[in-house]
């Protein structure tokens, strides 16, 4: 389906670029690996293979301890790839993962803007395999890309539905796209809250393609599906963790409690080890909701026409995809333990915002502070874990820029989208415009 | 009415306290005195010694019968028909009191002393009480049931019984013991701990959670006893472990539907001094007033360069007649520098040796400001009081063995009893007291170097943290076996939660046989096959690794695995949190082919620490990061987009200074109006 020579070299050469690193150069796994900004303790790769020792070489419960947090499917799935310590086979894998997850990329651009010819049509696909941090995230070996990938391909079977015009096929797209984010979701938590963004996007997807259709009916098929995927993927788990619920208060309460109070570049590890201990309760239900404080207001603010401009030009599904993204965006920012390859994953979806860029008004300085943060973040951590000569503000302050840089790049991005409303899809550059 | 009648009433129960407390104080020392009727003499001889003898009069208001009674062979008889001496509360010091003669309690002590290598002294007091026997299962609450205690301590008894142990171990360790030069540990290391604190106990309970109920109220008794920390002794540092530690006899379970529980904790580096000595010693029926016990000063123990005070409680039952009894070891063990501790005595204000006094090589130029030093004189003379600053106090006069005091030395030492300005020699340097005058033990070699050969350690081991540039830690094992044959050894480790241990990591870094200083191949997946990992719990477990090895003859094998630090919460470090962790010591114990236990140093850990002074910071600043972003986007999302000129043209109209307008246009007509009129 997709063709060019040009390409299938691209994919290639990054596939064999991610193996040889994986394959020859360990010490740079492990070396990633022990850098808050790219492993949490929630997709660090040193846990999962201390998770296939404790599977390979104890009687215990890989729960029992306080060090597992990924989930039991995962791990027993990855360990039949972990065979007498080779690790060819899931290095393989780990390469694969990110050749998927940049032809969904290229894809989802196909879907979305079938205008563009040339190299323009594969270049979401290609910008996310030359990323260095999705580069780098990919060879930490961080399981982060496991969640991502059944991600973006629930995104792209809600969009393919877009290019069906029968509906069977439509209700293909929509279950496989329901299951993929069950997964998604079981395997880190938030992008079951991308529940809300997609039933807007499968929304004005049925209502462009069949007009005066009742369409609730797909988005109760996608809810249903999802969650009963989600319930029966618990309900396994439960079952291959040898009939023992303790994995879900080490996987998915232990996030909603920030029991592992390991630093990482988010806004939640300072605040709760200084935190006096009456106030937790508080504060954690506060980080909580603040998580998913957003993701309704952007669903609903995008997903229909401002009625005062008429809207004709305006590509809904599009503007509820960018709400989606938005959402994606907004939960980088405040989930409890964020690395850099989610940042890396938020913004590979930044060219489908190309309408938008010509309003954006301060993209350098976005840049700028995201560099900052990069740059300065591994040295503060340094100076502070391992010298010894700085103290944990220094790491501190970084993780404040670092979050003011992605909220820069949102609210950027927001402000564009309202000015691209306003000016109903003809750029007028020169209007001057406020709110009220 | 009613607070009147209430005054006669209150005063009423003080006159009955009073008059309680008043029949209790009789009571007391007739009901302690009836344990020692035996020993007891009539007022009337009394009398009639210290007018004979013009003995020294001493006035005690109590009896503590284990501990101040004096019993020898004297002139005076005492006969058990005197009782009515029990109700005397006057109690005499005398030499020669007289008891009944096959009179003995189940009380053993002996002090064995080795000189050891470099001008080193070790000195190992033991003593060893039975408490009366009994049946196990009946209980002690029937009305017909009296408890009895001879010798046994009661506050241990107590313990013991109502949580039912069945093995009490406690270690109180500090110093260095020099494997390298000293040879084997005392006991084979049976009889000390790691450095710190160490408290280990097998309890009888019907499960796991009423054993650790009964257990952290042996600790948390135990603390109170021996002024440790011993209540710190939660969960998060109490370990069960498997192999290590348990018993290689059958225990005794006294209920069949029971099972036993070994549990072991150990807080490292904690201190040892004069407050947890006290408590051992008055544990012993002589109460440091006789018997070799007698030498046991705080001051000169602690100022040693390794000791270790032990107990070990067992209950041990005959399996013919179904009695048991408890069986209590303590064990003081002190090195002392001997030249170190002599020249203290003599000098307690360190000074500068004067020209004169320095020991210089005479074959080179030597004179007051250049000297080349001899290594240590090999030539001592000195007493066991120079060491003690006390001397013996005769026998312990309660046990039917007499105390007694060996000396492990060589054909090159003199090794000779004083008593009474009279010195005494035996062939095996091993003396029996029995006399209960002040004696002392006079030491002379030529040769100080000279000792009795030890048997070889089989095994070293040590342990030590490893910490790159970028901040991967790892725990590296170093075994070193440097005897001819193969030696099996179980090692046993207990780490705190905070350290994450990856159990994946671990490798094999090197194996070298000493000899050829060869590397060899050495399997991994013999230890693993072994391995009883219990990885910690956030503050609820600690991380437990046990594991076999096999350390060939003459060989070096290094282990190795990487740990992460976690880090606490802002009230969770202690107050000097930059001074680090303690880590408590691994346990190694070699099987065969005689078993020796040793220990590694103690581990200090770093972690990371937060800002202390930062907590109201963080919240206003993350507070006021997140307020920000979210009230921007919440205002972009929710505000209505249009033209600037319709902005203006809305808010002439509608805007707060249109209205603040409106309202002033409204005053001033009101004004106006009321002005006019």
């Amino acid at each position: 389906m997709i063709g060019g020579t040009a390409l299938q070299s691209i994919l290639l050469v990054s596939f064999l670029l991610r193996l040889t690193l994986h394959c020859h150069y360990p010490n740079l796994t492990f070396g990633l690996d022990d850098l808050v900004e790219f492993s949490s303790p929630m997709t660090s790769y040193k846990s999962l293979l201390e998770s296939f020792f404790i599977l390979n070489h104890t009687s215990n419960n890989l729960y029992d301890g306080g060090l597992i947090h990924q989930q039991p499917l995962l791990i027993h799935v990855l360990s039949f790839f972990y065979v007498d310590n080779n690790l060819l086979l899931l290095s393989i894998i780990y390469s694969i993962v990110d050749i998927i997850i940049a032809l969904q990329l290229i894809h989802i651009n196909m879907i979305l803007f079938p205008n563009d010819t040339g190299s323009k049509k594969y270049l979401p696909g290609v910008l996310y395999l030359l990323n260095p941090i999705c580069l780098l995230s990919n060879v930490s070996k961080s399981t982060i890309i496991f969640p991502n990938l059944f991600l973006i391909l629930s995104f792209k079977f809600i969009l393919s539905s877009l290019l069906q015009n029968l509906n069977s096929s439509n209700k293909l797209n929509i279950i496989s796209a329901g299951v993929s984010l069950a997964i998604s979701s079981y395997l880190s938590f938030y992008p079951i809250y991308l529940i809300f963004p997609i039933c807007s996007v499968i929304y004005n997807i049925n209502k462009q393609i069949t007009n005066n259709v009742s369409n609730t009916n797909y988005i109760g098929l996608f809810i249903i599906v999802t969650l009963s995927t989600i319930i029966g993927l618990l309900v396994l788990s439960y079952i291959i963790n040898d009939l023992n619920w303790n994995f879900i208060e080490n996987t998915y309460l232990v996030t909603f409690s920030f029991k592992k109070l390991i630093p990482n570049l988010g806004l939640w590890w300072y605040l709760f080890i200084e935190m006096f201990e009456m106030f937790l309760p508080f504060y954690h239900s506060v980080f909580n909701l603040f998580v998913f404080a957003l993701i309704l207001p952007f669903t609903i603010r995008f997903s229909s026409y401002n009625k005062q401009n008429t809207g004709k030009n305006i590509n809904l599904i599009l503007m509820s995809f960018w709400a989606l993204i938005l959402c994606l965006g907004w939960i980088t920012l405040t989930k409890a333990y964020p690395t850099v390859s989610d940042f890396g994953f938020f913004i590979s979806f930044l060219p489908f915002f190309k309408p938008v860029f010509g309003y954006m008004k301060y993209p350098i300085l976005s840049v700028l502070l995201f560099l900052h943060a990069i740059v300065l973040s591994p040295i503060f951590y340094h100076i502070w874990v391992n010298l010894g000569s700085g103290n944990s503000n220094f790491f501190y302050a970084i993780s404040l820029v670092y979050a003011l840089s992605i909220a820069c790049i949102m609210i950027d991005l927001v402000w564009s989208i309202l000015r691209f409303e306003f000016d109903d899809g003809k750029p007028n550059y020169n209007a001057r415009l406020t709110q009220l | 009415m009613v607070i009147i009648s209430n005054i006669p009433h209150s005063s009423s129960i003080k006159v009955i306290l009073l008059c309680f407390i008043f029949i209790l104080g009789f009571l007391v020392p007739i009901s302690y005195a009836d344990e020692l009727v035996e020993t007891h003499i009539q007022n009337k001889e009394v009398e009639d010694v210290v007018k004979n003898n013009d003995v020294k009069y001493e006035s005690k208001t109590s009896f503590d019968p284990s501990s101040e009674i004096d019993v020898t062979d004297t002139s005076i008889l005492t006969s058990l028909d005197n009782i009515e001496s029990v109700k005397s509360t006057e109690q005499v010091w005398d030499t020669n009191i007289k008891t009944k003669d096959n009179l003995y309690y189940e009380f053993d002590e002996s002090l064995k002393i080795t000189p050891l290598k470099s001008n080193f002294l070790l000195s190992s007091f033991n003593f060893e009480i039975n408490s009366t026997k009994y049946e196990p299962g009946v209980s002690s609450n029937g009305f017909d049931e009296y408890s009895h205690y001879t010798v046994f301590p009661k506050s241990i008894n107590r313990i013991i019984r109502q949580n039912s142990v069945r093995e009490l171990h406690i270690r109180f360790t500090r110093g260095f013991w020099d494997a390298d030069s000293w040879g084997r540990i005392p006991y084979d290391g049976f009889k000390a701990g790691g450095s710190g604190v160490e408290l280990w106990s097998v309890i009888e309970a019907s499960s796991k959670k009423v054993a650790y109920k009964k257990w952290k109220y042996v600790a948390n008794t135990l603390s109170g006893m021996f002024c440790t920390s011993l209540n710190f002794v939660d969960a998060s540092k109490t370990t069960y472990p498997y192999k290590s530690f348990i018993p290689d006899y059958d225990v005794p379970l006294f209920d069949g539907k029971n099972q036993l529980f070994v549990m072991r904790a150990a807080l490292a580096n904690e201190n040892v001094c004069t407050e947890n000595l006290t408590p051992l010693l008055k544990l012993l029926p002589t109460k440091s007033r006789s018997g070799i016990s007698t030498l046991l000063d705080g001051h000169k123990v602690f100022d040693s360069y390794w000791h270790s005070l032990s107990i070990d409680v067992k209950t041990i039952c005959e399996e013919e007649s179904l009695v048991c009894y408890d069986n209590l070891k303590a064990n003081v063990g002190v090195v002392m520098h001997v030249p170190n501790t002599i020249q203290r005595n003599r000098n307690p204000i360190p000074k500068p040796v004067t020209g004169e006094g320095l020991r210089c090589d005479t074959s080179k130029y030597h004179d007051a400001y250049e000297c080349f030093p001899l290594p240590d004189n090999f030539e001592t003379i000195f007493l066991l009081s120079d060491l003690f600053g006390k001397k013996l106090q005769g026998s312990n006069l309660i046990s039917n063995n007499p105390s007694s005091v060996c000396v492990e030395a060589s054909k090159d030492w003199k090794i000779l009893i004083e008593s009474n300005g009279e010195f005494f020699g035996t062939q095996s340097n091993c003396f029996d007291l029995t006399n209960n005058d002040k004696n002392d033990i006079y030491f002379e070699t030529k040769n100080s170097s000279s000792i009795v050969r030890r048997d070889n350690v089989p095994l070293f081991v040590s342990r030590s943290i490893m910490s790159n540039s970028i901040g991967r830690d790892g725990l590296r094992t170093v075994f070193r076996n440097p005897t001819n044959s193969a030696k099996s050894v179980l090692y046993f480790e207990s780490l705190p939660w905070f350290m994450k241990i990856y159990l994946s990591t671990l490798i094999v870094e090197q194996a070298i046989d000493t000899t050829t200083g060869m590397k060899f191949d050495f399997d991994i997946k013999d230890v693993l096959s072994t391995l009883k990992y219990a990885a910690a719990s956030d503050r609820k477990r600690p991380n437990q690794i046990e594991y076999e090895i096999t350390i060939p003859p003459h060989s070096t094998i290094i282990l190795s695995y990487q740990f992460e630090k976690n880090l606490l919460k802002y009230s969770e470090y202690p107050p000097d949190a930059n001074h680090g962790f303690e880590i408590e010591s691994a346990v190694v114990t070699v099987k065969g082919p005689t078993k020796y236990q040793s220990r590694t140093s103690t581990l200090l850990l770093v972690l990371p620490t937060p800002d202390f002074s930062m907590p109201y910071n963080v919240i206003i600043l993350t507070s006021t990061i997140m307020g920000l972003i979210f009230g921007t986007v919440f205002n972009l999302l929710v505000k209505r987009v249009l033209t600037l000129e319709d902005a203006e043209r809305i808010r002439a109209v509608s805007g707060p200074k249109y209205k603040l307008k409106k309202l002033k246009e409204r005053l001033l007509s009101r004004f106006g109006t009321n002005k006019n009129a």
